[in-house]
């Protein structure tokens, strides 16, 4: 079963770089942290405001239907050091408290998943409707949808998510 | 109806108000069970979510807090919580929820539980990757996730809803209770009724009856024949009604005929007593009254002995020469009239007549009732006999006079004969006294020695020396010439000294006494 879900994640993969446009692709690899959700997810741009209100879970759905499902890269990487520099403005320790004091107060459907790549990060996020997570900008494959922050996407001038910024 | 049938349809009520109060006993019985069963499934409804929610809201936390570990890639956990028991607990809890659930609540509960095993299936496939294929892992906590929320969103309407239905359980478990209690105290109260009531008539019935019984008894008992029992009802009381009346009817005629037999009686005694009054007035007639009753008593009288008697005899002077001149019939008449006077007298002086012995009067003193006055009581007799035959003038212009005698000394009396029997006296006395009747002057009485000292403090004595009888007996013999004039003092009548020495010498009261003023009482 494992194999045959590995096969499927391959496929979609496969297919998303055959066929999707990818904004980061068309405007060059940066060191930019992009924000990348499902590509049936019914957003394209989000204020940094709104973008913390995700990541922070006090915005837990897209619409009605569709829960935000939270991509959280695992400690000692740059990506989840940029986000928590920039988005949370948390230290470690903090962050991890501030999801257990959630869970325990059950203010989450969804607690955010913990992921150990950026390849993870991909496929993931290009299966689960309704996932998003961070990755460097060019590590972003094809068929992912990669939203605008404050009206800006990755590479672009005034783009607030860097990450060299740690 | 007859008592025994009251009593019957009595008991029947008593029993079928019994069997009332029984079947409300299990009928109560039954909704108290039917509802504490309700409410027993309700409660243990509520306690089956309330730990499904807890043990689901503890499996839910622990499994997001394990997706928040961060683990080597490839390197699973060194060791893991265990959740196989509380998924396996909350699937049979869930599973006993259903068996428990009301139908209504039964689909929602089913849907709960197939949501479940849907979500424990996840949660396991997420436990098992984890650590494992982290993609695989989260792919699957993803997927748990609405079905946690499904669950989520489910368990507190459900779980009101079954607060709910222990409310109403409750509220109708209550109400069940409240309405039984209610008919219970209803049909209680109404058997009381029911049987104070029948305990009433019944009663009623009974004292009434016996209470007419009672009255018709106790009239009976007052020899009120007439009276009747009203025969009300067909039963016990009834017959006995119709049985006293016909004794009471026996009775009213027994007691005519007894009535009538008494006053045939009555008369036939008036009848008797009139014979027996003059049975004994002959009898008293020729008889003393003492002696005639112990004749009629003992059918004889036994001769006895009486120690101190006064004996007197009366004899007309010229008796058989005035015979001879007048006719038998004039002769006898005039015998009547001195013989009654002499009766009259003789009766009032207490003494007893004996008999008449052709123109003799022969009667004593002291006897049949012995007294001590009799000597007394017979000279004033003698005295009073002698003024009746000495004022009585005949047709012819004469004058009969009589002699008198007395004697006192001691007599045997008794009565002689069967038939034309008389009481008699016998004795040495008798014959004195008849020898003093004989020695007395005309119009006189003539008393012995004896007499003489029964006397001298009362009348005044004079001495006739010695008389030869015609027995050849010499006797002392006195005449009486009247009451002493120191006892005859003041115009009494008794005298009064007269009356207190015959009261002191006797005991008792004079009654008698001749009219005072009489030449016979005085004179010299």
């Amino acid at each position: 079963m494992k194999a045959v879900a590995r096969c499927i994640l391959l496929l979609a993969l496969t297919t998303a770089l055959l066929f999707a446009t990818s904004p980061m692709a068309a405007q060059g690899k940066t060191n930019d942290l992009a924000i990348v959700v499902h590509p049936e997810t019914p957003v394209t741009k989000l204020t940094f405001s709104e973008l913390r209100q995700v990541f922070l879970g006090e915005r837990q759905y897209w619409t009605k239907d569709v829960p935000i499902v939270l991509l959280v890269r695992a400690p000692t990487s740059a990506e989840r050091d940029a986000v928590l520099n920039v988005i949370y403005q948390m230290k470690e320790p903090q962050f991890k408290q501030y999801w257990i004091a959630k869970i325990f107060r059950a203010e989450l459907s969804s607690p955010p998943k913990i992921v150990y790549s950026n390849d993870s990060a991909n496929q993931l996020v290009s299966t689960i409707v309704g996932s998003i997570a961070f990755m460097a900008a060019s590590d972003v494959k094809p068929g992912l949808k990669v939203l605008r922050v404050d009206d800006r996407l990755p590479g672009e001038a005034g783009y607030r998510l860097h990450l060299t910024t740690k | 109806m007859t008592i025994r049938r009251r009593l019957i349809l009595a008991f029947a009520t008593i029993l079928a108000l019994f069997a009332a109060n029984q079947g409300l006993h299990d009928w109560s019985d039954r909704l108290r069970t039917q509802t504490m069963t309700a409410l027993d499934h309700a409660l243990r409804r509520q306690l089956l979510l309330a730990s499904v929610s807890r043990r689901f809201s503890d499996l839910h936390r622990q499994m997001s807090l394990l997706g928040q570990i961060e683990v080597e890639p490839g390197a699973p956990p060194a060791e893991k919580p265990p959740i196989d028991a509380d998924i396996q607990t909350i699937a049979a809890q869930l599973r006993n929820l259903e068996a428990l659930a009301e139908p209504p609540d039964r689909a929602a509960v089913s849907e709960l539980q197939q949501t479940y095993l849907q979500l424990a299936a996840a949660w396991r496939q997420f436990y098992d990757y984890f650590g494992v294929d982290q993609d695989f892992a989260v792919a699957f906590q993803v997927k748990a996730e609405p079905l946690a929320g499904r669950v989520i969103a489910v368990l507190p309407p459900l779980q009101q809803q079954q607060n709910q239905r222990v409310q109403e359980a409750q509220t109708e478990f209550a109400a069940i209770t409240r309405r039984t209690e209610s008919v219970g105290l209803a049909i209680f109260s109404a058997s009381m009724l029911t049987a104070a009531l029948v305990a009433f008539l019944l009663g009623r019935h009974l004292t009434g009856r016996l209470s007419e019984l009672k009255e018709g008894v106790t009239a009976i008992g007052t020899m009120n024949l007439d009276h009747r029992v009203p025969v009300n009802s067909k039963d016990e009381f009834g017959t006995v009604a119709a049985a006293f009346n016909t004794m009471a009817e026996s009775l009213s005629v027994a007691r005519e005929g007894l009535r009538s037999a008494n006053e045939e009686m009555a008369a036939r005694n008036v009848e008797i007593e009139r014979q027996r009054q003059i049975s004994e007035s002959l009898l008293l007639n020729i008889l003393p009254q003492q002696v005639a009753t112990e004749l009629a008593e003992r059918g004889a009288f036994a001769p006895r002995y009486f120690e101190d008697v006064t004996i007197l005899f009366t004899d007309f002077v010229g008796f058989s020469l005035a015979t001879e001149k007048l006719a038998a019939d004039e002769v006898v008449g005039i015998l009547h009239g001195y013989f009654s006077a002499f009766d009259e007298i003789a009766m009032r002086y207490g003494l007893e007549k004996m008999k008449t012995i052709g123109d003799s009067y022969f009667c004593a003193g002291g006897l049949p009732v012995r007294t001590p006055s009799h000597p007394v009581d017979a000279t004033l007799a003698a005295l009073e006999m002698v003024r009746a035959v000495d004022q009585c003038v005949h047709p012819d212009g004469t004058r009969w006079a009589v002699r008198i005698g007395l004697h006192t000394g001691p007599v045997v009396a008794g009565v002689v004969g069967t038939k034309k029997f008389a009481f008699d006296v016998w004795g040495d006395t008798v014959n004195l006294a008849s020898r003093m009747e004989t020695a007395a002057q005309p119009n006189r009485v003539n008393v012995s020695f004896a007499v003489r000292q029964r006397i001298k403090d009362f009348f005044a004595l004079e001495s006739r020396g010695r008389i030869r009888t015609k027995e050849q007996r010499e006797l002392e013999m006195y005449d009486v010439v009247a009451v002493l004039p120191s006892l005859m003092a003041g115009d009494q009548q008794p005298p009064a000294a007269f009356a207190e020495r015959y009261r002191t010498y006797f005991g008792k009261e004079l009654t008698v006494f001749p009219a005072v003023g009489d030449a016979l009482f005085d004179r010299k």
